[in-house]
């Protein structure tokens, strides 16, 4: 079984997962990073928290 | 969601790339989420809410949301009016896209990337910043493809040219997620630099078979040796009857 280094990390770049979300848990914090950065804010209501 | 979906492919860049994200316990909200909670529809959980940048209430979704679901509600939420570009930051988004769709049809791949980044600081939504995305990532697949013309270079022995194509694409794909991967494959190779002839370890299979070259790598399962011409062999430790070394002769 021949496999060079480089190929590996091709098959490693096919499956790399994304960089999961940062779930903020202060609310005060994110509101204030929502508007410093213009962005919406997704707020996950649950009972995990 | 927040094992399925939330880290899937489709969403954890949206949610990375657009958005705050935040949990709060349903049972207990804070001060301020409350009211929002109290204009949300639905209650079965997990309740997700948006608003805007300023905290204005946009929409809910109740209860669990496949992958394809919450994209759509996601994509929903960054076509709200509140968070549209002003016309003028709109025009020169439009003729960024524009200038990055010309660059990515000559292959010139890195200024599409840095259109795309630069987009990202604006503040908004908008067709245009959509477009510098969609570019983006097909930069980043062209980026995929030249990775594996690098390892054919590799593994033809052209060495050099693979260097020379993978530092091109170390700069033109910064902060992407081919900069690991692009970088890894550079290291690898300085690792193996013909200079560095390798040595004469010899390993025999139990079927007979003898590979020669320098073990550079051992796990529990398998070793890894490098064979003259740079390239790499992976052996399982199971099919190996005997490793001679000059070293240790």
């Amino acid at each position: 079984m021949v496999l060079t280094l480089v190929a590996a990390l091709v098959l490693q770049a096919k499956s790399d997962a994304p960089t999961p979300a940062h779930w903020m848990t202060s609310f005060k914090d994110a509101q204030a990073k929502a508007k410093d950065l213009g962005r919406p804010l997704i707020i996950d209501g649950s009972r995990e928290a | 969601m927040g094992s399925r979906v939330f880290p899937s492919k489709s969403i954890a860049p949206l949610l990375t790339e657009y958005f705050v994200c935040v949990k709060v316990n349903v049972d207990r909200p804070p001060g301020a989420a409350e009211k929002l909670f109290e204009k949300a529809n639905g209650n079965t959980l997990p309740l997700i809410l948006f608003t805007t940048p300023d905290g204005a209430f946009i929409s809910n979704t109740s209860g669990f949301r496949d992958e394809n679901t919450f994209k759509a509600d996601l994509e929903r939420v960054l076509t709200h009016p509140s968070l549209r570009l002003s016309d003028e930051q709109e025009k020169k988004l439009a003729a960024s896209a524009d200038q990055a769709e010309k660059n990515l049809g000559a292959k010139e791949f890195g200024p599409v990337i840095r259109a795309w980044k630069e987009s990202l600081y604006v503040k908004g939504f908008s067709d245009s910043k959509w477009k510098l995305k969609d570019l983006a990532e097909r930069a980043v697949a062209a980026g995929r493809e030249l990775l594996q013309d690098a390892d054919s270079l590799v593994k033809a022995d052209k060495q050099a040219d693979a260097v020379t194509l993978l530092k091109k694409l170390q700069t033109d794909f910064r902060g992407t997620e081919l900069e690991a991967p692009v970088r890894a494959a550079l290291d690898a190779i300085e690792a193996v630099k013909p200079s560095s002839a390798p040595s004469p370890d010899t390993v025999i299979l139990k079927d007979g078979t003898k590979v020669s070259g320098k073990i550079v790598a051992r796990s529990e399962q398998l070793i890894m040796i490098q064979v003259p011409g740079g390239k790499f062999v992976k052996i399982e430790k199971e099919k190996i009857a005997e490793i001679q070394s000059e070293a240790k002769k």
